[in-house]
């Protein structure tokens, strides 16, 4: 990876995903003793290996590290850290609202709702700081956090999340994720895979840079060593049921056997071509399962081939115009969040939203032979960063208007998310296309992701760290 | 919005501004896409816009500017305090907010919801037994109406349930 700025000023996680370090664990720190913060933090890009762990850099280097740590501060954090009233005027202001101030917006409402957030999301105000470590093994994050804390006068840890990428990139609900980021003009990645998608402007996600609205800049938190190159994160703790996600997928499985258009969307026959082994029910839950998506499992996407898995289909290079249009369906997940360059309502907002992922699930993986219907399932989900220069333009406004409200598109207006969205069975809708131009639709969609927290965060450059150091 | 120029020639030259404007404002609002009514209105030394539209506020301005941010330049040039946030595609986080702050406040339907907006706009300190004191809803009426004198009353009548802009032109065959 190249580009034509200094990759060692950019956190390494932003346009990295550390995808060789499966155990991620996340501090959530408040900041204990002004002075003493500002310490560690200066000590954080000071090169001294022994004590406050290193930022981990975009650039590093011939030698990759062993493992890496990054930070991100919510505005109450900048505040502790005695930021400069004039700096902190000039924040957005969602970021100094705070995630729990946007919960409408983000569809935060219901079993969802800042207030029913476990601890420490309970207590928005004191979040300051949120470290993330990356590591192979877990006795390496053990070591990290305790370098991380040995300063008890500087933070204090408040809770941690932890989370560890399953073999394969499969999430809990069973797909194949971590598949596609933007990939940004500037930047040289040869690993990077053939993309339909055209290269977004730097100022996707970092500060200071062209933006995807052409001739629009998000304002740089002055001084310049403070907000150039930083850029925001929406943290979220995301509870998945899995075990009412497949459930469903059984219902509307047996609700389509009943169904007279249901040969449209399964010729008799045809069930093997969808998985080995399948029956009727079982290739039709796994066709469920693909449109509400977008993506089959194995991430072979629908705009590509609706019919079965691919496994030679393109990942990432497709598109939903032409053909690829009517084979995915307008309501499934990944066409909600990122409609690339299909049709869209707001017509100048085509990859204007887009955004880097980071997600890592968290709790254990499902295994239904193990199932006791008479406990609760263990809490499990995911570790979602969603990253970008503008929180408004592009996370919030795609998980308003598009997640939630579906105002892109006429057939979807009024429908929530299937996957995320805060659907209630009573009124959720989803609409599965078949070949005629028809759809069959599919009602009674519960809710099988619940958010239980989460910050805004904003990732500080390593000239802002040092920066706030020396405050 | 207040007009720097209180006088017939300060409203003339927003009424210029406007129609100067017009194709661009009407291609700037198809594009938007989530616009069902818009215009520009001279109520006294005031130049109001009154605007029906889909989902979310700040997007729809975002993507107004966007489309067309030279008007809204144009216009707020002419207004009390505009100077501070044009070029507005320079400043969009300000230009939002000052469009915002500008906002006609709606009292609610329901006149106690007026508390919780309170409440809302006052954060931590809001929660207490005097904010939720119901005696104290009129006092805190006037007080409101008379920081804000332009006020909306209720949300309105309308005859048929919510419709965005996009699903009443697909409806029509009138692309959308």
């Amino acid at each position: 990876m190249s580009a034509m700025f200094d990759l060692a000023e950019l956190q390494g996680n932003i346009l990295r995903g550390y995808t060789k370090k499966p155990h991620v664990r996340y501090l959530i720190l408040e900041v204990a003793d002004r002075s003493a913060a500002r310490r560690w933090l200066a000590s954080s890009v000071s090169g001294r290996g022994d004590g406050v762990p290193q930022i981990t850099t975009g650039d590093w280097g011939p030698n990759k590290p062993d493992t890496c740590f990054n930070i991100g501060l919510t505005y109450e954090g900048l505040r502790a850290l005695g930021t400069p009233s004039a700096s902190l005027e000039m924040f957005p202001n969602e970021f100094v609202e705070g995630m729990t101030a946007r919960a409408l917006k983000l569809g935060d409402v219901g079993p969802s709702a800042p207030e029913n957030w476990p601890a420490p999301f309970n207590e928005p105000k004191r979040i300051h700081l949120i470290a993330t470590i990356y590591a192979e093994k877990v006795e390496q994050l053990n070591e990290v956090q305790e370098r991380a804390l040995y300063d008890r006068e500087a933070l204090t840890l408040l809770g941690t999340r932890e989370g560890y990428n399953f073999p394969g990139d499969f999430v809990h609900f069973g797909y194949r994720d971590n598949i596609t980021q933007p990939r940004f003009e500037e930047i040289h990645d040869p690993d990077r895979y053939p993309d339909r998608q055209p290269r977004a402007p730097l100022g996707t996600v970092l500060l200071g840079h062209p933006t995807n609205l052409e001739g629009l800049t998000w304002r740089v938190p002055l001084p310049a060593e403070l907000g150039h190159n930083g850029t925001f994160n929406a943290f979220r703790v995301l509870k998945q049921d899995v075990a009412g996600f497949e459930e469903y997928l059984d219902r509307a499985a047996s609700d389509l056997l009943k169904h007279p258009q249901v040969d449209e969307l399964l010729q008799p026959g045809d069930e093997e071509k969808i998985g080995k082994g399948l029956s009727r029910r079982a290739a039709l839950r796994e066709i469920v399962a693909a449109n509400l998506c977008g993506r089959w499992r194995d991430g072979t996407p629908l705009a590509l081939s609706a019919d079965a898995p691919d496994p030679k289909a393109d990942l990432t290079d497709f598109d939903y115009v032409g053909v690829g249009d009517s084979r995915c369906p307008h309501g499934a997940h990944i066409r909600r969040c990122n409609p690339r360059g299909g049709q869209i309502v707001q017509r100048i907002a085509n990859n204007s939203r887009r955004l880097v992922r980071r997600g890592v699930p968290y709790g254990p993986p499902y295994d239904p032979a193990k199932r006791d219907r008479d406990e609760p399932e263990p809490e499990r989900g995911l570790l979602g960063n969603f990253i970008g220069a503008s929180l408004g333009a592009q996370f919030e406004a795609m998980s308003c208007d598009w997640l939630n409200l579906g105002l892109q598109d006429p057939r979807i207006t009024g429908s929530n998310d299937p996957i995320s969205g805060a659907n209630d069975p009573v009124t959720s809708w989803f609409d599965l296309p078949l070949k005629s131009g028809g759809t069959i639709r599919l009602r009674g969609l519960p809710r099988f992701v619940l958010t239980r927290g989460g910050a805004y965060t904003f990732l500080p450059s390593l000239s802002a760290i040092r920066f706030l150091g020396s405050l | 919005m207040p007009l720097k120029d209180k006088s017939p020639v300060g409203r003339a030259l927003a009424a210029l501004a406007i129609a100067q404007n017009k194709e661009a404002i009407f291609a700037g609002l198809n594009n938007v896409g989530t616009v069902h009514f818009a215009r520009f209105v001279i109520v006294g030394d005031n130049i109001c816009m009154f605007s029906v539209y889909d989902g979310d506020f700040t997007n729809y301005i975002r993507d107004f500017i966007a489309t067309i941010g030279s008007v809204f330049n144009a216009v707020v040039e002419l207004v009390e305090g505009g100077e501070e946030v044009i070029p507005c595609e320079d400043n969009v986080e300000a230009f939002i907010q000052w469009v915002h702050e500008r906002d006609l406040y709606q009292v609610p339907d329901t006149a106690t919801d007026f508390l919780r907006d309170q409440e809302a706009l006052n954060g931590d300190r809001a929660v207490s037994p005097v904010n939720d004191d119901l005696t104290l809803l009129p006092r805190k009426l006037v007080l409101q109406l008379r920081a804000n004198p332009n006020v909306s009353l209720g949300s309105g009548y309308r005859a048929y349930p919510g419709f965005s802009v996009a699903q009443v032109r697909k409806h029509l065959g009138v692309g959308w």
